[in-house]
């Protein structure tokens, strides 16, 4: 592509991916028009083509141009700790929650459901047990993922995302309903649970195996930095 | 644009581009092929470097934009606000200013001679 050159140095320059496809597209374009100005000048082929790009600019100018102008950068280049370390688990948790309420309350209200939907009332519950441990599972590591794919797109350096999501496996968020009726709160805890014996592996193997998961990501990330 | 860096071009081609738009919506090569035209090809422009420029404006209010499709190509095409308006004037204001402090150096100058 003609300006990729471009487009890295703005990434790695911290300006908004969005601002820096539209800009592309635009030099992209105008590209296109100088190069069929040419063409109308009777310049032919490869000489319309190397006139019209060094009439847009070289590369170096054209990013600097882009790197100067205020407001273009994004979120995670300017305030890195509020992206990659604070929002996180609080973001993870509220969805995290909306979800595990809403799976929750498929099985309370089975009953009511069933009289609508022509679902056995035993599926429903099932669905919902199934729903709630699956949020359990993979709320931490897909904003884990989220999290490397931002770093990614930003072309940022992998200390924020792996520091991201270091913190949010030891502030993973701990759903809990015990049964299904009319006097149960769900509880959110934060916590890293190390197991200490087999019944606990039993009862919290969905946090661990969230564990493990959100960890997942940060282990692509380092070993594509090795490769690199 | 030529002599783009130098203080006394500086806000310059801000000034132009705001003035065109004030006319008509514009994208990107058409701004820089109608300066040059207008400047008789004394302003230049680095034809790339109008986007930043126009991103700028927007960004900051004075102008807004929509993609378009005009005999098949499609492009970006700018139009100026009404805080775009305000900034025109304020910025003409200003270079009819400097233009005539200018003009008085240089008679002054004629005569000094």
């Amino acid at each position: 592509m003609p300006f990729d050159a471009v487009a890295e140095t703005l990434l790695k320059g911290g300006v908004a991916p969005r601002h820096v496809r539209r800009y592309v597209r635009e030099l992209g374009e105008h590209l296109d028009d100088l190069t069929a100005q040419q063409r109308a000048a009777g310049y032919e082929g490869d000489d319309a083509a190397s006139r019209a790009r060094a009439r847009l600019g070289d590369d170096d100018r054209l990013a600097q141009a882009m790197l100067k102008q205020p407001g273009m950068r994004s979120w995670p280049a300017r305030l890195p700790w509020l992206v990659f370390l604070l929002l996180p688990p609080i973001l993870t948790a509220v969805i995290g929650l909306a979800l595990y309420a809403a799976a929750y309350f498929i099985g309370y209200g089975a009953p009511r459901i069933n009289a609508f939907l022509p679902l056995p009332e035993s599926a429903l519950v099932g669905f919902s047990t199934a729903a709630m441990t699956g949020v359990t599972v993979l709320a931490a590591p897909a904003m884990a993922a989220l999290l490397v794919l931002l770093a990614q797109r930003q072309r940022l350096e992998p200390v924020w995302p792996l520091l991201g999501i270091a913190l949010l496996v030891l502030l993973t968020p701990l759903f809990d309903a015990s049964h299904y009726g009319p006097h149960q709160h769900l509880r959110l805890d934060y916590g890293f649970i190390i197991p200490t014996n087999w019944s606990a592996v039993m009862r919290d193997w969905p946090v661990m195996l969230s564990h493990l998961l959100a960890l997942l990501p940060a282990a692509w990330l380092i070993g594509r930095r090795r490769t690199a | 644009m030529a002599n783009e860096a130098s203080g006394f071009m500086a806000g310059v081609p801000e000034l132009m581009v705001l003035r065109l738009l004030r006319d008509r919506e514009m994208y990107g090569y058409e701004i820089v092929q109608a300066i040059a035209a207008r400047t008789l090809q004394v302003v230049t422009p680095g034809e790339g470097l109008i986007y930043p420029l126009l991103h700028g404006l927007e960004k900051e209010g004075a102008l807004k934009s929509r993609r378009k499709t005009v005999n098949g190509r499609s492009r970006v095409y700018y139009a100026l606000t009404a805080r775009g308006e305000k900034r025109l004037s304020t910025q003409t204001d200003n270079w009819t200013t400097l233009n005539g402090a200018v003009e008085a150096v240089l008679g002054g100058s004629a005569y000094a001679v």
